[in-house]
C-alpha cells in the first residue's frame, strides 16, 4: 500500500500530472458552478477524452472533477439561491441569507474551509476503512437501508426549524411524489396518468432546481431590488474569515463530514440526503437553532464538510465491490472500465495503485479548488449587488438549459418550472422545501427496501429486528425521533425562519 | 454518362430507394444511446463512431445521442419512429428491448418490425452462488426445498429473464428479489446472504468468482472461460448455450437494404482497424460482429427462445 | 377582533387536504403490494391537512391545537425585502416563466432565450432596451459555446424544428 502511494505520488507531480488534475479542477468548478448540471454530468462528458490517456493520468482528471463539483456548487447557492449542484441546495438554506446581509464572502470562506476540511476527513476515513471495506458494504441489506431511510425521513422533524405541522405536511408530499413511476419491486407503473416521462419518476435534478434556484427567481421576479439588500456592506474582507469561521465551529464542520462520509458510504442515499442531514444535525447541535435559515454561519459549515466527505464515503462501497456510493460514481465506474479496469472484488487488488492515483487527486483537488476559490470570492460575490431584474432571467436561462443538458428531455425543463411555481408557492404559504426534498429522495428508498425486505424474509416483520445491524440502527432511529421531536416541540413557540 | 441519368432520375424522384443509397451519407448521422451515459451500451458506441465517421468517407460525423429513460424503451421508441433514410440508427439491448412486450408491459415500438444492422458484440451470463453457501449443482438448487431466492434489478431486465428461463429448464422453483438498483448490488446481495443465487454477465460476475466471494456453477458459453466450470452444454441443456446479453445495431422499420449495407459495411470495416481493436481490447469489450442477415438470424434465434417462456416471464 | 378564518393560510390547507383524500382513492386502484405504503401516506397527508386547517379556525379545537404544534394564523403577505407584492406581479413573474418554457418548448433553446431574457429586461424590468439586448446577446453566445460548441450538448431545438 505504501508503494502505490509513493507511485501515486511521483504520477501527480509530474508535468502531465498537474496538468490533468489542473483541468479536473476547472472543469468540477464550471460544472459545478452552473445550475442544473454537477459531476455527474462532467464525467460522462469527459469520458470519451480519457480514451488516449493513462489510467493513472484519467484518475487525476476525474479525482480533480470530484473534488471540485461540490465547491463550484456552493458558489451558486450561496450568491444566487442557485443549488449549482443537488446536494449543494443545502447551503442555499442559510448561504443565500448571508449573502442578502451583505455577507457572501464570509458564506463563501466559510463553505471553502468546511469543504477542505470535510474532504480531508472523508477521504482520511476511506483510507483507514480499506481493508475493512468488504465487510462494512456486506453489513447493510434492504432491512438496514430502510432502516437508514426511516432515520433519514425522522430527521424532517427536526429539520422543521419551528414550523412541525407544515414540515410534515410537505414531507408527506414529498413521499406522494416519490411514488410516481415504475415500481421495481412490483413491477408495475404507479400515478404516471400514462405518461412516458413519468416512467423514472420525479427527477431530483429538475426538481431541486425548481424548488431553490426557479423559485427565488419568481420571488425576485417580485420584490425587485438586488440581492444583497441595500443598507448591507460590501463584506468581502470577510473570505478568509469564514474559513476560519470553520474551524471556529469545529464542531459543527466535524459532525457534517461525519454524517456526509456515512451517508455516501451507504448507497442509494446520496449527497443531497447527507446535506440536509448535516444541516439538521447543525441546527442540533447549535446554540442558536432558531437563527438558522436567517443566515447562521454554522447552516453553511455542516451541509458544505458534507459535500465533500461524502465522496470520500462513497468510494467505499464503489472500490470494494463496484457499487456506485452516488450517480457520479455511477458514471465513473464507466470510465474504469474504459480502462480495462473491471469494478467489483478485484479492482482494488488488480489495480492498487491506480486507484491510489484518484485518492490522491481527489485529496489535492479538493485542497485546491478551495484556494481558487478563496482568491475568487471578492469578484464573485459582486454578482450580489447587480440589478436581480438582469440577473432573474439570466440565471432561469441557464438553469434550465442546464436541466436540458442532463438527460436531453424537454419534460425536465418543464418539471423545473413547475418545481419553481411549487417552490414559491410553499416560500409563501411557509411549507418549508427542505422536508418535501428529504422526503422525495429517501421516500423510493424506503418503500423499495421495505418490500424487499419482506420478499427476502417471505413477509416475516422481525427480519427489521433479527439482523444486528438493523436491530442498532432501529434502536438509533428510535432514539433520534423522541428526543429532536420533544426539543422542536418545546421551541416551537418561538419565531420561526424561513426555508 | 450514367452517373448523370441516375442523377437526373434521383431530381425527377423517380428511384427514391436507390437515390437515397447512392449519395447516403449525406448529413449526420444520429446513433441513438437507449441509456445514461457512463454504460456500457454508452462506450460501445462512442468507441465505434469515429471509425465508422472514417469509413464512411468522413464528410459527416456520426452522433452519439444519450436517450435514457423508461428502462432502454424511450430510445427504442425514437429510432422506430424515425424516418428510415439511415440518418437515425440506435444500439438496441437484445434480449432486454423485447422483455417488456413479454412481460406485458406498454411498450411504443414492436420489436419485430425493427431493421437489423448488425451485431456488434454478445456476452453470456453465468449462474452463481456465494462460495460460503452449501450449493454446489444445479441439483442442489432443486433439493432446496423452497423457491431459490434470486436477486435481479427489475422485471424488464435481462438477468431476471434469465433466471426465469433457467428455472423452468433446469426445472426449480425461482423467487425473485427485485429492487436492487444495479448490476454489481444485486450481485452483492447474493454474496451478502440475501438471496441464494443470481445470473449476470461473466464479465462481472467472473471478478466475484476470482475474488473468492462467489463459486460458478456454469457458464452459457460454448468454451467456459471459468476456470473448472462446466458449461450449461455439458450439464446436458444445449438449448440455452448463447443465453446472455447482444449488443444490436437496430433501424427503424423498413431502411432500404442499400442503406443497410452501407452502415453496416462501414462497422464491420470500423470493427476491424487495430485502434479500435486496441480500444476494446482495453476495456475488454471485444467486438463479435455479424452483419445483417446473420444479425437478424441471431436476434430472431434469441427472441424466440424469450418468447417461449413468455409465462416464465410473467410470473411474478 | 380577529377574522374566523384566514382564507389564504386555510385555503393552503384545503388544498392539501384535496390532495391527500385525491391520492388516497387514486393509490387504492393498484394492486394490494403497490398500494400499500402509498394509501398509508395519503392518510397521513389527509389527517395532518385536516389538523392543519382546523388549527387555523379560532375555534377553541384550533386554539388547542396550535399551541401543541406551532402553527401560524397569519402569514406575512409580503416578499422578503423591499417591493411591491401583489397578486398582479406575482401572477405576472410567474408568467413571464411559463411564457418562456412554452418559448423553449415551440422554438428552443437559442431563439427562445434572447426574446425571452430582451422582453423581461425591458418589459417586467423597466430597464433601457439595450441592457436588456446586450444581457440577452451576451446570455445566449455565452450558452451556446458552452454547452453547444466546448461540449457539444444539443440545446433543444423546439418542437417546431424537430425536437421531439
Amino acid at each position: 500500500m505504501l508503494e502505490s502511494t509513493l507511485a501515486a505520488l511521483q504520477g501527480l507531480f509530474t508535468p502531465l500530472g498537474v496538468l490533468f488534475l489542473l483541468l479536473g479542477v476547472l472543469v468540477g468548478l464550471v460544472f459545478g458552478v452552473m445550475p442544473g448540471i454537477g459531476g455527474t454530468t462532467a464525467i460522462a462528458l469527459l469520458t470519451p477524452l480519457t480514451f488516449t490517456l493513462e489510467s493513472s493520468q484519467a484518475m487525476l482528471l476525474m479525482g480533480g472533477i470530484m473534488g471540485a463539483v461540490s465547491t463550484g456548487g456552493s458558489i451558486t447557492s450561496i450568491l444566487l439561491n442557485t443549488p449549482g449542484n443537488a446536494p449543494n441546495a443545502a447551503t442555499c438554506l442559510d448561504g443565500y441569507p448571508l449573502a442578502q446581509q451583505g455577507k457572501a464572502g464570509l458564506a463563501i470562506g466559510a463553505a471553502a474551509g468546511a469543504s477542505t476540511i470535510g474532504g480531508i476527513i472523508g477521504i482520511v476515513t476511506l483510507i483507514a476503512v480499506i481493508p475493512v471495506m468488504k465487510s462494512i458494504v456486506l453489513l447493510f441489506g434492504p432491512p438496514e437501508y430502510f432502516v437508514l431511510a426511516l432515520m433519514g425521513l425522522a430527521a424532517i422533524a427536526v429539520a422543521t426549524g419551528g414550523r412541525f405541522l407544515r414540515g410534515l405536511i410537505a414531507g408527506a408530499l414529498g413521499l406522494i411524489l416519490a411514488f410516481v413511476g415504475y415500481d421495481a419491486v412490483g413491477g408495475g407503473v404507479r400515478f404516471t396518468l400514462g405518461s412516458n416521462y413519468l416512467w423514472d419518476g420525479i427527477q431530483l435534478v429538475p426538481a431541486l432546481t425548481g424548488l431553490f434556484a426557479i423559485s427565488e427567481m419568481i420571488a425576485l421576479s417580485v420584490s425587485g431590488g438586488t440581492i444583497a439588500k441595500a443598507n448591507a456592506g460590501m463584506g468581502i474582507g470577510g473570505v478568509l474569515q469564514g474559513f476560519w469561521q470553520a474551524v471556529v465551529h469545529w464542531k459543527t464542520t466535524l459532525q457534517g463530514s461525519v454524517i456526509g462520509t456515512l451517508i455516501g458510504a451507504v448507497p442509494g442515499l446520496g449527497g443531497t440526503v447527507a446535506a440536509f442531514l448535516a444541516y439538521s444535525g447543525a441546527m442540533q447541535i447549535s446554540k442558536n437553532p432558531e437563527t438558522f435559515g436567517k443566515g447562521n454561519i454554522e447552516g453553511v459549515i455542516g451541509p458544505e464538510a458534507s459535500n465533500n466527505s461524502k465522496d470520500g464515503g462513497a468510494l467505499i462501497p464503489t472500490l470494494s465491490f463496484g457499487i456506485p456510493g452516488s450517480a457520479e460514481m455511477a458514471v465513473f465506474l464507466g470510465v474504469l472500465v474504459l480502462h480495462g479496469m473491471q469494478p467489483g472484488p478485484m479492482l482494488l487488488i488488480e489495480h492498487e495503485g491506480v486507484m491510489f492515483s484518484l485518492i490522491l487527486a481527489l485529496l489535492v483537488s479538493t485542497l485546491f479548488s478551495n484556494v481558487v476559490v478563496l482568491a475568487v470570492a471578492r469578484p464573485l460575490a459582486l454578482i450580489t449587488r447587480i440589478d436581480v431584474h438582469l440577473l432573474v432571467p439570466v440565471v432561469v436561462a441557464v438553469a434550465l438549459v442546464g436541466v436540458y443538458a442532463l438527460r436531453e428531455t424537454l419534460g425536465d425543463v418543464v418539471l423545473a418550472g413547475l418545481f419553481g411555481i411549487l417552490g414559491y408557492i410553499m416560500i409563501r404559504f411557509g411549507f418549508p422545501r427542505i422536508t418535501l426534498v428529504i422526503a422525495l429522495v429517501l421516500g423510493e428508498l424506503a418503500e423499495r427496501s421495505y418490500h424487499q425486505s419482506l420478499n427476502m424474509s417471505g413477509g416475516d416483520w422481525s427480519i427489521f429486528f433479527t439482523r444486528t445491524p438493523s436491530l442498532v440502527l432501529s434502536i438509533l432511529v428510535v432514539g433520534l425521533l423522541l428526543a429532536p421531536a420533544v426539543r422542536t416541540l418545546r421551541r416551537g413557540r418561538r419565531r420561526p425562519a424561513t426555508a | 454518362m450514367l452517373k448523370t441519368l441516375f442523377a437526373a432520375a434521383c431530381a425527377a424522384a423517380l428511384l427514391p430507394a436507390a437515390c437515397l443509397a447512392a449519395d447516403f451519407p449525406q448529413k449526420n448521422i444520429e446513433f441513438i444511446i437507449p441509456f445514461g451515459p457512463g454504460g456500457g451500451f454508452d462506450r460501445t458506441v462512442r468507441a465505434i463512431a469515429p471509425f465508422m465517421e472514417k469509413q464512411l468517407g468522413g464528410k459527416v460525423s456520426v452522433l452519439p445521442r444519450n436517450v435514457p429513460g423508461a428502462g432502454g424503451k424511450r430510445g427504442m421508441a425514437t429510432v422506430y419512429r424515425a424516418k428510415p433514410d439511415g440518418y437515425t440508427i440506435a444500439i438496441a439491448n437484445i434480449p432486454g428491448a423485447a422483455i417488456p412486450a413479454l412481460t406485458g408491459e406498454k411498450v411504443e415500438y414492436d420489436i419485430n418490425k425493427l431493421t437489423w444492422i448488425a451485431r456488434l458484440a454478445t456476452e453470456e451470463y453465468t449462474l452463481a452462488v456465494a462460495t460460503k453457501s452449501s450449493i454446489r449443482s444445479i441439483e442442489d438448487l432443486r433439493k432446496l426445498g423452497r423457491p431459490v431466492k434470486m436477486p435481479s434489478t427489475d422485471f424488464g431486465s435481462t438477468a431476471y429473464a434469465g433466471m426465469a428461463i433457467f428455472g423452468e429448464m433446469l426445472k426449480f422453483p425461482v423467487q425473485h428479489l427485485t429492487g436492487y438498483k444495479g448490476t454489481n448490488d444485486y450481485i452483492v446481495a447474493v454474496v451478502r446472504g440475501d438471496g441464494d443465487a443470481t445470473t449476470g454477465p461473466i464479465s462481472t460476475m467472473g471478478k466475484f468468482v476470482e475474488s473468492g466471494d462467489m463459486r460458478a456453477l456454469f457458464t452459457t458459453e460454448e468454451k467456459s472461460t471459468l476456470k473448472g466450470v462446466p458449461t450449461i452444454a455439458e450439464l446436458g441443456y444445449p438449448d440455452l448455450t448463447g443465453l446472455g446479453v447482444d449488443r444490436f445495431v437496430v433501424g427503424p422499420p423498413g431502411l432500404p437494404p442499400a442503406i443497410i449495407k452501407a452502415l453496416s459495411d462501414a462497422m464491420a470495416k470500423a470493427v476491424q482497424d487495430p485502434e479500435l481493436q486496441a480500444i476494446a481490447e482495453k476495456s475488454r469489450q471485444p467486438f463479435a460482429f455479424l452483419p445483417p442477415d446473420k444479425a437478424k438470424a441471431n436476434a430472431d434465434r434469441s427472441l424466440a427462445l424469450y418468447a417461449r417462456y413468455k409465462a416464465a416471464l410473467q410470473k411474478r | 377582533m380577529k377574522p374566523a378564518i384566514h382564507w389564504p393560510d386555510f385555503g393552503a390547507a384545503l388544498i392539501v387536504l384535496a390532495i391527500g383524500v385525491g391520492f388516497l382513492l387514486w393509490a387504492q386502484t393498484y394492486p394490494p403490494k403497490a398500494a400499500e405504503v402509498p394509501v398509508l401516506v395519503a392518510w397521513l397527508t389527509t389527517v395532518l391537512a385536516l389538523i392543519d386547517a382546523v388549527a387555523r379556525t379560532e375555534t377553541a379545537l384550533g386554539r388547542a391545537l396550535r399551541r401543541v404544534v406551532s402553527a401560524e394564523q397569519v402569514i406575512e403577505w409580503q416578499a422578503d425585502g423591499d417591493g411591491e407584492a401583489s397578486w398582479r406581479r406575482v401572477a405576472s413573474s410567474a408568467l413571464w416563466l411559463l411564457a418562456y418554457l412554452a418559448g423553449v418548448a415551440l422554438a428552443g433553446f437559442l431563439l427562445a432565450t434572447p426574446l425571452y431574457i430582451f422582453l423581461y429586461v425591458k418589459l417586467h424590468g423597466g430597464r433601457s432596451a439595450l441592457a436588456g439586448a446586450v444581457t440577452a446577446l451576451g446570455t445566449t453566445l455565452g450558452v451556446w459555446i458552452v454547452f453547444q460548441l466546448l461540449f457539444r450538448y444539443p440545446l433543444y431545438p423546439g418542437l417546431l424544428f424537430g425536437g421531439f
